[in-house]
């Protein structure tokens, strides 16, 4: 195919935090849509996999003053100085070109860890144990998804599988390119607010673009350069400090659980 | 067979007083194998790593015994290119060092690895941007070289040269010697600077994040520098230790303060470079990322008590003992600045290993511990545990020490 | 020729060597990594043809349209069904996971029976017979006009077909009773009710004309009512007039979801809801904000002459009065009495948190007051009237079985507890249930599909088909404005020990000897859903919603019963056109209650009042909290991990937080261990410092266990519950406790 003439897209999400209520449809959705297996029993919020994990963050204020808000974090698809591509030895993770969209690959992960360490969002998830599935609920996987193997990462791709199956469908349609309905991602699809905004972010004419272009969104540790294609938006001036400010400090000499 | 074993003109101990010795090393090397196996077979959720503490005390092990290692490589810069002969003295030990250092490296990332089937993907499908595989492909390569360099110091066995082809196979290895040492340099300079590279080209971690020269960050050049500047002191010190321990004279006194001063000075300008860059990092690289440096000792205990420890007092401090010839001449202070070296470079590889991954990089984030489980710490201590018993099988069997039959007889 | 042995060493090396110059170590490593990419144990995902189907969701009250994705017939994933007029095209996280309850581990798969062993407590097979032959015998022993001797049989969904064959079973058998619990958003409604005078029929709330909510602690945001309405007003708040924005105010002690969500959180002391809701009544009538015709016209003891009226009670909770109590302080309390006036129609919704249980009645009838005084009722934007599902039952045969919610169930008076499968999504402790059970001999049988959550304490289980395993209807949800129907369809095949309860009651009444017959209906359980559904069809009202094409057509257009019958086991959904509005009959602002006006008066002192000293002996008070659906009922994906277990998004059973400053105090730390001990027993928690907790307030979570996806669950984890007190009012809201490290 004439990769020239191919417009080259930059799918990206804009979430707005204004609408997420932290309920966690978009864990569970992405959970089944991509294989990803229960927690074993010694797991923890350390040790689990999450591809996209919604956090809770404050205001700092004490109560009753307190306010809280909750932050998706999937895999930010960094379009700059990728971190997590630059460092693995051996082409696991890769960035299409064509999307935009920075894909792990398992298969060849020989499960260094280096990416992990490399990415400043927290965004990749190793596998400490064997997938198990409770007995029976293995046919409940998704057919569009090879579960992984213990001992490699893994993490957000935009639901890949989905473009694919979009663009089969513009091809077999005879269209270049594909209707952009057609390929939303699990979590976008689950969200019962409608938080989360997905899109090609180089069509100007796209939602998420116009969301981006709007005012009040942001990106989460922008100052790094690695231009992510995840942005957020807020109309509440401390939701939006929250990218801004600094690492919060230890509040006066509390001990440190992990 | 012991007796024949052993070299001609040496005093060892009784095989029953060195099997003693051996014993309880054998015995942790024994438990490092298991927990090694269980980390093998049931996966890495036997250590207390996680998604947050990708890497822990594995990769701190490969990272400091790989820069106290760098004494092989350096030592034999010297003694072949820069021909410092004295330093024949120490040459087969630090060789034996250097090997037990990769050597033990490559086995404990070979069980830190999730998949270390398809670790030969490497090096079929390399990613020439990634210091790893910079690391991978030196390390690997340097530790051949490292085997080809033992290869001698074993064919000089009382034994092995009653066969003659083996006896020519030596000499001929000799010839190659320099070169060896010459590869081995450029491989070794290679892969300290890219362990440095490793956690300097973290973009995502400013804490470790550092500029650079091209495309190596001034960490890479940093390490390279503290390899060099901390592997003359590991020899003296492990050569010290080995003649306390052995109660013998090994070498003579001058070489271990040449050791000292080859390693003072290194040091000097590892100390100067050191606080250059951590000037530009804190005036101007940690604040470009958004952060701003102080809030990286903001918590206890990892205060900056440990940037003033790491460059003064196992810095600036060693290396103005060093180079004092008059303190240099006192194996007290010639030893106990030898030892804060090796402590500054294993501050400096844990800092940058595991303060790196505790500090959190996202505004919600938490300040993390991690503390190894069993399975890790059995394998880093069987590693401890490999490098004790190798050094003591070689030091019994062949010759480390040139000096050691000319100074009994004197 | 001689082989020495330096020869065999020379061979095997050469070999050796040579082995490396041949392809096989290469290929062999090549393999290894194939190997590692292709392990046995990795299960790979079914495949064959992707079809769509659509059903109903089951797995609590609000019956949502749930898309359904298969392999062949094997549902792979549920997703909402867009335009679906009952949940808006949502689905909460349990309704996404619902198809891989089947396999939950927990599951049980054919009759068992609770037995003691080794001091251990086991559930071992019994045969079906043998339990319906224990159940008509004590049936049999049951005398009939002793009400202290009753058989019970809980239903959590009510309105559903099997809810009238329960009730007609409990007619034919001596002391039967009808028995729900507090639903999510409903108990204020069922108070309304009871505070009229006359029947007024089924209401529900008129979310999205309303302008404001004030809200006393339900979940909102967090799988309330219907959560895809919910969702959809917030979904399309950006695109409103600001002026038009629905307006929230969450009054809970607790920094829950809703709360920080909301425009204004007022975070009452714990127990202090009548109070502050009285306070507002105080501003409302002395700043005659209230609907004064209204309450002129109809309230029959807004004004009496023994000084017991409605005005007498609320004359006590002054602002300052009220702030005393709640510790909001009286400014807020006027503001906030102005607010839901200015911004009428505004409705106000009691019902409390999932875990944390339901508000007493006479807090709920100082809430429901607020909405008699708004003129609220029979309004657009307020809280209006539906008609119920068309029903054969309400024309042919109107029960005679008393219906009651189990706090009203008088104590230690039921002999016989049949629990129905299916969830409210509230939290219920055993307590409660064991203090209505009679002291001795109860038996407990349950029909869940479960061995978690109170089926742990029945002695027998009859399984029943679990959520896509059986046909089963879904009546309108709690906070509807109009009835619905639908029905959820039987995509997988149930297991063979499980049993349809709809065929297991009929041959416990046949066992039992009692006359209970369906003959009229039919003999099958698909045949009365039918009979349900030809009603609806003969009653000619509403729209019908087809989820294949995402269409509405009204019923008119429907060609027969057999042509609806077909739509709905599709995934369709009957609504009902708006029912007309209804004049109020009169009602009374104290409710119904003996001695109303004193319960209230006490009511309004708050929870902790009754023993005033005590909080300060014990130190903390404990408030249990939850989320609906998980309230340590097990019955979740084991999907849910994710939010539980592998991220801090939800608390599991065993988390707690506390205020820093109280925790650092009391010598706790962050992340640390602690023992909470209450009258009722202690138990160990990890505590979490979080600024938002109110001081000297302990918030339990009612979760599921790390245990909760496996069949340990079994094995009866401690639950926070356990530690609750359970008041008179049957709530068990707030509890002191010691927290000590």
């Amino acid at each position: 195919m004439d990769t020239k003439n191919k417009k080259q897209h930059r799918y990206g999400m804009v979430i707005d935090l204004d609408k997420c209520t932290g309920c966690g449809a978009c864990m569970v959705a992405c959970a089944v849509e991509n294989n990803i297996p229960p927690a074993t029993a010694k797991a923890t919020d350390r040790t689990g996999i999450t591809w996209v994990r919604v956090y809770k963050f404050d205001n700092g204020l004490p109560f009753p003053n307190n306010r809280s808000a909750y932050i998706p974090m999937p895999c930010q698809q960094c379009g700059e100085h990728t971190p997590c591509v630059s460092v693995c030895p051996q082409k696991a993770v890769e960035v299409d070109a064509a999307s935009g969209i920075v894909a792990q690959i398992p298969v060849r992960c020989l499960g260094c860890r280096y990416c992990m360490t490399a990415c400043p969002y927290h965004a990749r998830y190793f596998n400490w144990w064997d997938p198990v599935w409770p007995a029976g609920m293995e046919k409940t996987l998704n057919p569009d998804v090879s579960p992984r193997m213990r001992g490699v990462v893994e993490k957000c791709n935009f639901c890949h599988e989905r473009l694919q199956a979009a663009r089969a469908k513009a091809a077999a349609e005879g269209r270049d390119e594909i209707d952009p309905s057609d390929y939303q991602p699990a979590c976008v699809e689950a969200c019962p607010t409608g938080a989360i905004t997905f899109g090609d972010l180089a069509d100007p004419n796209s939602e998420v673009a116009q969301l981006v272009q709007n005012g009040h969104a942001f990106r989460m540790l922008e100052t790094l350069g690695t231009e992510p294609k995840v942005y957020y938006r807020s109309d509440q001036a401390w939701v939006r400090q929250i990218a801004q400010q600094e690492v919060q400090k230890p509040k006066a000499k509390e001990k440190v659980h992990g | 067979m012991d007796k024949q074993l052993i070299i001609r003109g040496l005093r060892r101990s009784p095989l029953s007083k060195f099997l003693l010795w051996i014993l309880p090393w054998v015995a942790l090397l024994g438990l490092g194998l298991y927990a090694g196996y269980l980390c093998l077979a049931r996966g890495l959720n036997q250590t207390n790593m996680d998604n947050r503490f990708a890497f822990g005390l594995w990769i701190y092990l490969d990272l400091t015994i790989i820069a106290l290692g760098a004494g092989a490589f350096f030592t034999g810069f010297l003694l072949y290119i820069l021909k410092k002969d004295q330093l024949k003295a120490v040459i087969n030990s630090a060789v034996v060092l250097g090997l037990i250092c990769y050597s033990g490296a490559i086995v404990v990332l070979m069980v830190d690895v999730g998949q270390p089937l398809r670790a030969w993907f490497t090096f079929w499908h390399p990613n020439v941007h990634s210091m790893l595989t910079e690391v991978t492909f030196c390390i690997t390569c340097y530790l051949t070289v490292l085997l080809v360099e033992y290869a001698p110091l074993v064919l000089r066995n009382r034994k092995l040269r009653q066969i003659p082809s083996l006896l020519v196979f030596e000499f001929h290895l000799h010839k190659v010697m320099y070169v060896l040492a010459g590869v081995g340099t450029f491989l070794s300079f290679f892969h300290q600077g890219s362990l440095g590279g490793l956690y300097g080209v973290l973009r995502g971690r400013p804490f470790a994040f550092r500029e650079g020269i091209g495309i190596w960050p001034s960490t890479f050049f940093l390490f390279i520098l503290s390899a060099i500047a901390a592997g003359p002191s590991f020899i003296l010190l492990t050569t010290w230790l080995v003649s306390k321990l052995s109660k013998k004279e090994l070498v003579k006194r001058e070489v271990l303060s040449l050791l000292g001063r080859i390693s003072g000075i290194l040091l000097m300008v590892y100390v100067l470079f050191k606080t250059i860059d951590t000037l530009i990092w804190i005036n101007h690289t940690a604040p470009a990322s958004g952060f701003n440096p102080f809030d990286f000792y903001s918590w206890e205990p990892f205060g900056t008590w440990l940037l003033f420890a790491e460059i003064v007092v196992c810095g600036l401090l060693p290396a103005i003992i060093l180079l004092d010839k008059k303190r240099r001449e006192q194996t007290g202070w010639l030893v106990s600045a030898a030892f804060l070296v090796c402590v500054g470079v294993m501050l400096n590889r844990f800092v940058f290993t595991i303060q790196t991954l505790a500090l959190p990089t996202l505004p919600f984030d938490r300040f993390l511990s991690y503390v190894p489980s069993w399975q890790e710490t059995a394998t880093f201590l069987a590693v401890v545990a490999y490098g004790v018993l190798i050094y003591s099988l070689s030091f019994r069997y062949l010759p480390l020490f040139p000096q050691e039959k000319e100074l009994r007889q004197s | 020729m001689k082989i020495s042995r330096r020869d065999l060493f020379k061979f095997v090396g050469g070999s050796a060597v040579g082995a490396f110059l041949t392809p096989i170590p290469w290929k062999l490593i090549d393999d290894a990594a194939i190997w590692s990419q292709n392990w046995s144990w990795i299960p790979r995902p079914l495949h064959g043809e992707i079809r769509t189907k659509f059903t109903t969701c089951t797995l609590c009250p609000a019956g949502c349209g749930a898309r359904v994705r298969c392999v062949g017939d094997q549902p792979v994933m549920l997703t909402g069904v867009t335009r679906h007029p009952v949940s808006r095209g949502t689905l909460c996280p349990a309704g996404l996971g619902g198809h891989h309850l089947p396999y939950h581990p927990g599951r049980a798969l054919q009759p068992l029976q609770r037995v003691q062993k080794n001091g251990k407590i086991e559930f071992a097979p019994v045969s079906r017979e043998a339990v319906e032959a224990a159940l008509a015998a004590a049936i049999s022993r049951l005398k009939p006009g002793t009400p202290n001797e009753s058989i019970v049989i809980l239903d959590q969904q009510p309105g559903r077909t099997i809810s009238r064959v329960y009730r007609r079973f409990l007619e034919s058998v001596p002391n039967g009773v009808y028995v729900t619990t507090s639903a999510l958003g409903g108990d204020t409604l069922c108070v309304l009710q009871e505070m009229m005078e006359k029947p007024y029929g089924p209401v529900g709330y008129d979310l999205e004309n309303t302008r404001m909510i004030l809200s006393f602690g339900a979940p909102l945001l967090d799988g309330w009512g219907t959560p895809g309405r919910m969702m959809e007003i917030i979904k399309a708040q950006g695109s409103k007039d600001p002026d038009y924005r629905l307006k929230i105010i969450q009054v809970e002690t607790r920094q829950s979801r809703t709360a920080s969500f909301a425009d204004e959180w007022v975070a009452i002391n714990p127990g202090t809801e009548a109070a502050f809701a009285l306070g507002l009544a105080h501003v409302l009538i002395h700043e005659n904000l209230y609907d004064q015709d209204l309450i002129r016209r109809k309230a029959i003891d807004f004004r009496k002459k023994d000084g017991r009226a409605y005005l007498n009670l609320v004359e006590q909770f002054t602002p300052e009065y009220a702030a005393g109590i709640s510790g909001i302080a009286p400014d807020r309390i006027i503001a906030t009495a102005r607010t839901l006036a200015q911004n009428a129609p505004a409705i106000v919704i009691g019902g409390g948190d999932p875990g944390g249980g339901p508000l007493g009645k006479e807090e709920e009838t100082a809430i429901a007051g607020l909405n008699l005084l708004l003129g609220g009722i029979g309004r657009p934007g307020g809280i209006v009237a539906r008609r119920e599902v068309p029903d054969i039952m309400s024309t042919s045969h109107h029960p005679t079985v008393p219906e009651m919610e189990i706090r009203d169930v008088p104590d230690h008076s039921i002999r016989i507890l049949i629990l129905d499968a299916a969830e409210s999504g509230n939290a219920l402790p055993w307590a409660l249930l064991e203090r209505k059970l009679v002291p001795q001999g109860a038996l407990v049988v349950s029909l869940s599909s479960y061995l978690t959550g109170l089926t742990k304490h029945a002695g027998y289980i009859i399984p029943a088909p679990t959520y896509l395993e059986s046909i089963q209807d879904v009546p309108a949800p709690i906070d509807a404005t109009t009835a619905s129907f639908s029905l959820s369809s039987a995509l997988l095949t149930a297991p063979a020990g499980v049993t349809e309860p709809f065929e297991w009651v009929k041959r416990l009444a046949s066992v039992a000897g009692v006359p209970f017959v369906e003959e009229a209906q039919g003999s099958t359980y698909e045949a009365q859903l039918k009979n349900r559904v030809e009603t609806i069809y003969r009653a000619k009202r509403g729209t019908v919603f087809s989820s294949g094409d995402g269409k509405t057509v009204p019923i008119a257009e429907i060609s027969s019963a057999d042509q609806l019958w077909k739509l709905l086991s599709e995934g369709g959904c009957w609504i009902d056109s708006k029912a007309e509005t209804k004049p109020m009959p009169n009602f009374s602002l104290l409710g119904k209650t003996k001695d109303n006006f004193e319960r209230l008066q006490v009511a309004g002192q708050g929870r902790l009042s009754r023993e005033p000293g005590l909080v300060a002996a014990f130190g903390f008070i404990l408030m249990p909290f939850g989320w609906r659906g998980a309230t340590g009922n097990g019955q979740i994906s084991p999907l849910m991990t994710k939010l539980f277990q592998e991220s801090g998004l939800r608390k599991l059973s065993g988390q707690t937080a506390v205020n820093p400053e109280t925790g650092r105090a009391f010598g706790l730390t962050d992340g640390g261990q602690a023992w909470i001990e209450t009258e009722k027993g202690a138990m160990k928690v990890e505590v979490r410092f979080d600024a938002a907790v109110m001081p000297r307030v302990i918030e339990a979570a009612v979760g599921p266990s790390v245990e909760a996806f496996s069949t340990a669950e079994t094995q009866g984890t401690q639950n926070i519950l356990d530690l609750c007190h359970l008041d008179d009012d049957c709530a068990w809201r707030v509890t002191r406790a010691r927290v000590t490290t």
